[in-house]
């Protein structure tokens, strides 16, 4: 994968270390609290399934890296960020509410997803509403896991 | 010493001492689903690249030969007390939710990342007074407040 500048490399060594952090105090949280040795393999796996995904497109689209700039509007970004925050928290509700089961891998998944999405928005595509929008969907979906369930 | 150096510097033990103090409250701390703990900082790193769409540009005012006056210095040591005692209050404030490690986790990857950004992007003395508040508050509320 080709980075465009000094930048994308610091903010991708950056995301790798909160990773890596992420996963030190997972092990030592499932050392201290004696759960299954079961479920973090299955964790793992759930974060890192979209990643070959968004290696091909990263593949694919290596040509076109950082071709296109769009100018951004901070007003228009920020109402996209709250709109779709908004939105995320309210089905997350909604779908609380419908059904009982604690949210399980498929959190996971779509977490890590969202994330890559937005990585590989930021490194080719640059658009700026798109950025937004997945940067609301990913703060929302934690906020509303972390506090809400 | 340039100041450019020295701003570099105190970024980065900033970061390490807020990573000296997660790492402290995350080891007094009950546990939490492996899979919260899991998904917990992937909202800061959003947030991060958000902000640094929305400031495209490096605001980089840091020259060696420039002499700060009184009252410049004053209102930056007034920040600095400022920023100290907003990390050292949300933190104690929050109280009962930051017992479980995932939320532990989730505030102190979002204050990560605004230094980060801080770092990154705004070289100013402003911004460095901030940096020197945070740096200090965490200190401060490790050795008093826990």
């Amino acid at each position: 994968m080709r980075f465009p500048d000094t930048k994308g490399t610091i903010l991708s060594g950056f995301a790798l270390g909160l990773i890596g952090l992420c996963f030190a105090l997972l092990l030592h949280e499932a050392v201290i609290t004696k759960q299954a040795w079961q479920v973090i393999p299955r964790v793992i796996a759930g974060l890192m399934a979209p990643v070959p995904l968004a290696i091909f497109i990263a593949f694919l689209f290596a040509k076109k890296a950082g071709t296109k700039t769009l100018e951004p509007s901070p007003v228009r970004m920020s109402l996209y960020l709250v709109a779709s925050l908004a939105l995320t928290i309210a089905a997350g509700l909604f779908l609380r509410d419908a059904s009982d089961t604690p949210p399980g891998t498929g959190a996971a998944i779509a977490e890590s997803s969202v994330f890559s999405a937005s990585l590989l928005n930021y490194l080719f595509l640059r658009s700026p509403l798109i950025a937004s929008a997945l940067s609301g969907i990913s703060i929302g979906l934690t906020v509303f896991l972390i506090f809400l369930t | 010493m340039k100041r450019t150096r020295l701003f570099q510097l105190q970024g980065l033990l900033s970061i390490l001492l807020i990573l000296i103090a997660a790492a402290q409250m995350a080891l007094s701390s009950e546990g939490a689903p492996v899979l919260k703990v899991a998904i917990a900082p992937f909202g800061a790193v959003s947030l991060l690249l958000f902000a640094f769409f929305v400031y495209n540009r490096r605001v980089a005012k840091l020259d060696d030969e420039e002499d700060y006056s009184v009252k410049r210095i004053l209102a930056n040591l007034g920040l600095v007390a400022v920023s100290g005692a907003v990390i050292v209050g949300v933190i104690t404030l929050l109280g009962d939710l930051t017992s479980s490690l995932d939320r532990i986790v989730f505030i102190f990857a979002i204050i990560t990342a605004v230094v980060f950004f801080i770092y990154e992007k705004l070289r100013d003395f402003k911004s460095m007074a901030m940096l020197t508040g945070i740096g200090e508050g965490v200190v401060i509320l490790l050795i008093f407040f826990r």
